[in-house]
């Protein structure tokens, strides 16, 4: 990443502390930490203050340094340059467990929890201080305590493995608090949550919070910023481009600026309005047995049709998986069928699909697309002769097309003699991107996109997205962002426990009420008026619910 | 006494060495490592605890001698597994080789001699229980350690810390170490204290109620064992009742043709393994349990 010159931001004025004074009274310093990866500088000079009950959001794009800098405070590396100082003490966290002595807690990502244990198990497994034996029912009581406490709800008995994602926060939550942790660090927290969760989380937040804890949130979404963080520093390139900001002091255009360094046009809602053309895709009556803890499809009608861009809602393991794989052919349903212009599909045919005009964006690149070893030629070779029957794989011709693809798209993708498994994932969602979209074909089943992308890829991405409509053809895109599926949808179906909870109209949506429905819950108001939405809270206006698309 | 008390002795005899190789490897899967060479470890355990008893004469020095020998089996294991990273089921066939073609080596001079085998200990008051006194307390030692075994090794595992983070290993090695702790070394030490207890029922094979040596002795055993615990669903009390099901099955093939039952002797001998395995399928069947993770990601290649 070209590293320009950043704008160094006032030191905070509003605050009613001097830089001295936030000093000492800070909770965690981190000063001046710098993180090298052989030639790469991951962090530069890092600073920041993370006071005694106070929310101070990281901001950052993919790749800022964000996820170095974390690690380098909870232990898993060590810093180069730099200290990182708790309650005016210079720590030296050697290891996480060193870390977590020291008073500071982590939520990863990716939750740390063991699925096949109970809750007081993971929880024991992390806290250490069940001495040699474990008594359960004494474990059970404490985070029962704790739980209540803090308002985590969770039943100290289940296995976590039958918990939703937010419940396994939760545990996660719990497993930090009762370690003794001053500092709690949340890594990108809330994105597998449903809206709603996302209020539970925060309501935790706050009450923490209040009770002192210091907070620090890693994220890249502005709203998280808004709601719940008091200061804000924001990085780019490895390096600080606003520190310790007050949170309300600065306007939501300065924060996306320094985030990504050049102002970014965001997608206004341009939905085509017109109506869609005939009805490319077409799936009737799926239903489809649940994977693991998925939900499966049970008995799923929608339509895409020309020059229409259908969006997938729905919390992870609500079926979106299930019904982009049979759309692409990729699955076999129970029952149902999926028609492409018109056509009854065979059903776990994806050549066939191909050969009809479907083209997809894979929800899991890494398992479903990248074949260790071969370069992004030969998987642009692989990928243009999948399902036409050629012998010949012409691996020039295909670095030939797939850089033609990418100038066309405006992506820029790695040299096509580079080994796709060694490059990063918002390189590879670049080459899958380029050549899903490049085929231009009729249908386009599209799977979380923009996912690991930076702000503008992901914007390119959503443009071209909107291009394809342009172009007539069909999109059926499946996210989790919601923002996304507002900004670039002509309608969005959500998906509940593997039925269609309702099909709005994405001009007159909002996130409230696309959660309601991700939570399964039915709508209120009364459907299907067809007049424009007013606004109001409830009673959204509902074009159709359970009913087919088209 | 009749039949089907002669039956039900002697399989808790043979029982117990098939359930302390089985809860030896209950062990090692827990913390995600299969160990095929079980085989192996029960042949070497075996030999040893023969070779020490009848050279000294002591053979609870032989016992000890079994289960050392058995634990050096699972070190090598260790160390190809965890920390060369060995294919789990090509170092345990390699163990299991090994470990034939040595003790056949070192075991053909042994053949035909004898050692004295653990004495038969009653114990008091239970053994004059109606029906399961003479059943379950007139036996060796090792039988009864089979009994602590199973009790000590549920309690290990769900009741101390030490199996919790066994446990976890098995399941989420990453976990563990972000905890601060040491996957590989919980691995190492589960698999040779696995494989040091299966050596010990190798030497109730050799040592324990007879008193001699044959290559290729443990017959299968090692495999039943591994079988045993994958059916049971990864249970102590799962591995105790498919263990002694198969030796009671196996003692009643024996029974049946001293009593001179006219049944192809092939036939008998395979009935036990046919036995054991349809009812543990059937059970398992309804426990549902899962295998743990990293076990499942090391035998699918899966692995991080």
């Amino acid at each position: 990443m070209p590293v320009t010159s950043m704008p160094v931001t006032s030191p905070p004025v509003q605050t009613g502390t001097d830089t001295a004074a936030a000093v000492t009274d800070a909770l965690l310093w981190v000063d001046g930490v710098t993180k090298r990866f052989g030639s790469l500088v991951a962090n530069h000079r890092v600073s920041f203050h993370v006071h005694a009950g106070e929310v101070h959001a990281l901001l950052g794009e993919n790749g800022a340094g964000k996820s170095t800098l974390v690690k380098v405070l909870y232990g898993v590396h060590r810093a180069d340059e730099g200290r990182v100082v708790l309650d005016g003490v210079a720590a030296h966290v050697s290891s996480p467990a060193r870390a977590r002595d020291l008073g500071l807690g982590m939520v990863f990502q990716d939750l740390r929890l063991v699925p096949a244990l109970t809750v007081w198990e993971n929880i024991a497994l992390h806290a250490g201080r069940a001495g040699r034996l474990l008594r359960p029912r004494r474990i059970q009581a404490e985070i029962a305590e704790v739980a209540d406490r803090w308002g985590l709800a969770v039943d100290p008995a289940a296995r976590v493995a039958d918990l939703s994602i937010g419940e396994r926060q939760r545990v996660e939550l719990l497993k930090v608090l009762m370690s003794g942790a001053r500092v709690l660090i949340l890594d990108e927290p809330t994105s597998v949550l449903t809206p709603a969760e996302v209020d539970a989380l925060f309501d935790v937040v706050g009450r923490l919070r209040a009770d002192g804890v210091g907070i620090v949130i890693i994220t890249h979404k502005m709203r998280e910023v808004r709601t719940i963080a008091d200061r804000v520093t924001v990085l780019r390139g490895g390096q600080v481009v606003v520190a310790d900001r007050l949170a309300a002091d600065i306007s939501d255009e300065d924060l996306v600026t320094a985030m990504v360094g050049t102002t970014v046009e965001a997608i206004g809602n341009t939905h085509a309005g017109g109506g869609a053309g005939r009805p490319l895709l077409q799936v009737r009556g799926l239903h489809v047995r649940g994977a693991g803890e998925g939900s499966g499809l049970r008995g799923i009608d929608l339509g895409v049709g020309a020059g229409e861009i259908v969006g997938v809602a729905g919390v992870a393991g609500n079926g979106q998986r299930e019904l982009a794989d049979v759309a692409v052919g990729a699955a076999r349903p129970d029952a149902g069928a999926v028609l492409v212009d018109g056509e009854t599909m065979p059903a776990n045919d994806p050549a066939a699909f191909r050969r009809a005009g479907v083209c997809s964006v894979l929800a899991d690149p890494l398992r479903e697309f990248v074949v260790p070893g071969l370069t992004v030629a030969e998987h642009a070779a692989l990928w243009s002769s999948a399902g036409t029957g050629r012998i010949h794989f012409d691996v020039a011709a295909a670095a030939g097309r797939v850089a033609d693809a990418a100038a066309w798209a405006g992506l820029s993708i790695a040299a096509p003699d580079r080994r796709l498994d060694q490059l990063s994932g918002g390189n590879i969602q670049r080459v899958l991107l380029t050549l899903a979209l490049g085929e231009r074909s009729p249908v386009l089943v599209v799977s979380y996109p923009t996912r690991g992308l930076d702000v503008l890829t992901a914007e390119t991405t959503r443009r071209l997205l909107l291009d394809a409509r342009g172009r007539g053809q069909a999109v059926l895109l499946v996210s989790e962002d919601l923002d996304e599926l507002l900004a670039v949808s002509d309608r969005i179906a959500v998906l509940a426990h593997g039925r269609v909870a309702g099909i709005v109209d994405a001009a007159g949506a909002d996130r409230r009420q696309l959660g309601r429905l991700m939570t399964g819950a039915p709508a209120d108001g009364a459907p299907g008026d067809g007049a424009p939405d007013d606004g109001g809270v409830t009673g959204r206006r509902m074009t159709g619910r359970r009913v087919t698309g088209e | 006494m009749n039949g089907v008390q002669q039956a039900l002795i002697g399989g808790i005899e043979g029982g117990t060495a098939i359930l302390l190789p089985a809860l030896g490897e209950l062990v090692g899967q827990r913390a995600g490592v299969v160990n095929l060479g079980t085989e192996g470890c029960m042949l070497a355990g075996a030999l040893a605890a023969f070779a020490v008893a009848a050279v000294t004469g002591d053979t609870w020095l032989g016992v000890g001698a079994g289960l050392l020998a058995g634990a050096a089996c699972g070190l090598f294991h260790a160390w190809l597994v965890v920390r060369r990273r060995a294919d789990q089921l090509a170092s345990g066939l390699v163990v299991w080789f090994a470990a034939l073609g040595i003790t056949s080596v070192f075991g053909t001079g042994y053949i035909g001699r004898t050692a004295t085998p653990l004495a038969t200990l009653s114990v008091p008051w239970l053994s004059h229980l109606p029906a399961v006194g003479p059943i379950l307390f007139r036996h060796d030692a090792l039988v009864y350690a089979g009994y602590v075994l199973v009790g000590a090794v549920w309690f290990v595992l769900f009741r101390t810390r030490v199996g919790l983070v066994l446990r976890a290993v098995g399941e989420r090695p990453a976990v563990v170490a972000a905890a601060g702790g040491h996957p590989q070394l919980v691995q190492m030490t589960a698999v040779i204290v696995g494989a040091g207890i299966a050596g010990v029922g190798g030497a109730q094979l050799s040592v324990g109620y007879v008193g001699n040596w044959f290559n290729d002795m443990t017959n299968g055993y090692g495999f039943v064992a591994v079988a045993v615990v994958l059916f049971a669903c990864w249970r102590p009390a799962g591995v105790l009742a498919g263990s002694y099901l198969f030796g009671v099955a196996l003692a009643a093939a024996s029974v049946l043709q001293a009593h001179g039952v006219a049944v192809n002797q092939y036939l008998l001998d395979a009935l036990p393994y046919a036995i054991t395995l349809v009812a543990l399928v059937v059970v398992a069947r309804r426990g549902g349990a899962k295998a743990p993770e990293a076990l499942t990601a090391a035998l699918t290649n899966g692995a991080a």
